[in-house]
């Protein structure tokens, strides 16, 4: 008895060093951030002092037409950095799906996107794109196109730095995808196709219903990786040309700590940090459910 | 040949096809890396050349690379130690404790990795300044333990459920208290777990960009702080970034390498086994 108590006694103590730090280092952080977002706070300014302003750097954020356009531009680059990526990923796991010499090689080189620091993608990517002596620019000039200011001209910048974020992340949802089709029941695969099933049926009725749980998870953490890209957009254009690849976090970055309007970068930050933790919420409930099924099956 | 031969041979095709793509940038930058400054801007681009580490002894033969790599080596070695320490204590008391609540676990894991960081980053800088330790590593080194705890939790989870609670128990029977059943039964079986989560947290320290950029200054700056350096105002020397880039970006992709599996369940918070 006294033995048990002990026990569970050294245990919780195992864990108080980390509580300590999640709540120094986390969620003091994180109420002080709701804190300023409720205060006027202008570094720049510090003779004004931090007064109590209530919602209003919030209403700041969905009146001014800078945030409204880094918002907007961070649904653009999701969108299009998520859609592509999947749509890639999807069709490289499935052509690669099944035995075949050199796979694990491959997926091995596949590993190395994702681990490249990416402030070195970024300049990596910049050298490729440089419009005079970069390759890409250089082939397809010779394909007779161009030529293509693929980070100066506003309208192309975006996509540009949406290729950064698609080639780091491609291969996550190959991975996860791949792993998926490996676990897939080949029998129920013969069983259909003599029962002459086509391979669009298949797919149809097989493939894409088993796939339903790796298929929301690649999409969850794509979406959670292409909110929170900074290091190589910032990297390649620093929200640039103009406000052209301003996206929240860089936006985050620049309002912060060029403009140095606290307040309202706060209450910005504390929306964005909202949404992904919903995002979170339901990777965790998504994840659950999959343990569970998998538990019983 | 038979058929599934040469669906085989195909599929090998395609694949190292797709692999090249992708390697593609990375050996463009390890390629121009050992190309003489004026070469980088040949048009045709050459693929035959005579190599030179110019640019790799001009990026290490300056004092600001080097102290850079220093710092970003300490940073990253230190927080990594401290979240093996402190991740594996807290895993194993949520595992043979009755306190078991892995979904939160999980939950608080993810919310701090995929956090955006820039999110933080403005009460972190607030704070350290009210306190005076803007700039300084310890800043730094606490913001990256926050970092990466949550999520080496999680990891070292899996490795303590795994071993069976049996062999603990014999050793509790045998008069050992908790701690040393800990200390001297779980922690030695879940060594190759130990080292995977140091290895990932030095990884995501040594990539990191945005806290390090503004928590640290001039004399603790990391690696990825001083890459854009390189193509300054001043200085255009897309040689020397090059190298700089390769030496940076070479560590970790060998430490990926070593960890693969851990690796990619890691980034992928399981889903890929």
């Amino acid at each position: 008895m006294i033995k048990g108590i002990s026990s569970r006694l050294s245990l919780g103590l195992f864990l108080y060093p980390t509580l300590v730090l999640f709540v120094a280092a986390g969620v003091t952080p994180l109420g002080y951030a709701i804190y300023t977002s409720l205060h006027k706070m202008n570094l720049m300014k510090p003779a004004l002092g931090m007064p109590f302003v209530g919602l209003a750097n919030y209403v700041w954020v969905f009146t001014n037409s800078g945030a409204i356009d880094a918002l907007l531009r961070t649904l653009q680059f999701v969108a299009l950095s998520v859609v592509i990526s999947f749509i890639l990923g999807a069709a490289m796991a499935l052509l690669l799906n099944g035995r075949f010499r050199g796979a694990s090689l491959v997926r091995a080189i596949l590993i190395l996107p994702m681990v490249v620091t990416p402030v070195v993608t970024g300049m990596m990517f910049k050298f490729m794109l440089e419009p005079t002596f970069g390759p890409v620019s250089y082939y397809i000039g010779r394909l007779g196109l161009g030529p293509i200011d693929w980070l100066g001209n506003p309208n192309i910048a975006i996509y540009s730095v949406v290729a950064a974020d698609v080639w780091q992340w491609t291969p996550l949802v190959f991975l996860i995808l791949l792993a998926a089709l490996q676990t897939l029941p080949q029998d129920v695969y013969e069983a259909a196709s003599l029962d002459g099933a086509s391979s669009r049926q298949l797919m149809r009725y097989l493939t894409l219903p088993l796939l339903r749980t790796p298929i929301v998870l690649a999409l969850l953490l794509r979406l959670m990786d292409a909110m929170r890209a900074f290091d190589q957009i910032y990297s390649m254009t620093r929200g640039g040309p103009g406000s052209a690849t301003e996206v929240a976090s860089v936006f985050l970055y620049n309002s912060g700590f060029r403009v140095f309007r606290m307040g309202r970068t706060a209450a910005f930050a504390v929306l964005i940090f909202a949404v992904i933790l919903v995002a979170s919420y339901i990777f965790v409930k998504a994840t659950a459910k999959r343990a569970a099924r998998e538990g019983t099956a | 040949m038979t058929r599934s031969n040469v669906k085989s041979a195909v599929k090998t095709l395609i694949a190292f096809a797709v692999a090249a793509v992708y390697l593609a940038p990375i050996l463009w930058l390890l390629m121009c890396s050992f190309k003489q400054n004026e070469e980088i801007f040949d048009l045709p681009p050459k693929y035959l050349f005579s190599p030179t580490i110019d640019n790799y002894s001009a990026v290490l033969g300056d004092g600001q690379y080097l102290k850079a790599l220093l710092n970003s080596t300490i940073a990253a070695a230190v927080v990594a130690a401290i979240t093996v320490v402190l991740g594996s204590m807290a895993a194993y008391a949520l595992v043979r404790g009755s306190l078991r609540r892995t979904d939160s676990v999980k939950f608080f894991a993810i919310s701090t990795r995929m956090g955006l960081p820039l999110g933080l980053l403005i009460s972190y800088f607030l704070i350290f300044k009210h306190l005076d330790m803007l700039g300084s590593r310890l800043s730094l080194i606490i913001v990256y333990t926050n970092m990466n705890l949550g999520f080496a939790i999680w990891m070292m989870l899996g490795f303590f459920e795994s071993i069976p609670k049996s062999i603990e128990e014999a050793a509790l029977v045998d008069g050992c208290g908790r701690v040393s059943a800990f200390l001297r039964v779980a922690i030695p079986l879940v060594r190759p777990g130990l080292a995977a989560t140091a290895i990932f947290t030095f990884i995501m320290c040594w990539n990191e960009f945005p806290y390090a950029m503004i928590l640290s200054d001039l004399r603790n700056l990391t690696v990825p702080v001083i890459i854009p350096n390189y193509l300054g105002v001043i200085r255009l020397e897309w040689g020397h970034l090059s190298a700089a880039g390769m030496l940076t970006a070479a560590p970790v992709m060998i430490f990926a390498m070593v960890i693969q599996k851990h690796f990619v369940k890691g980034l992928t918070f399981g889903a890929v086994d």
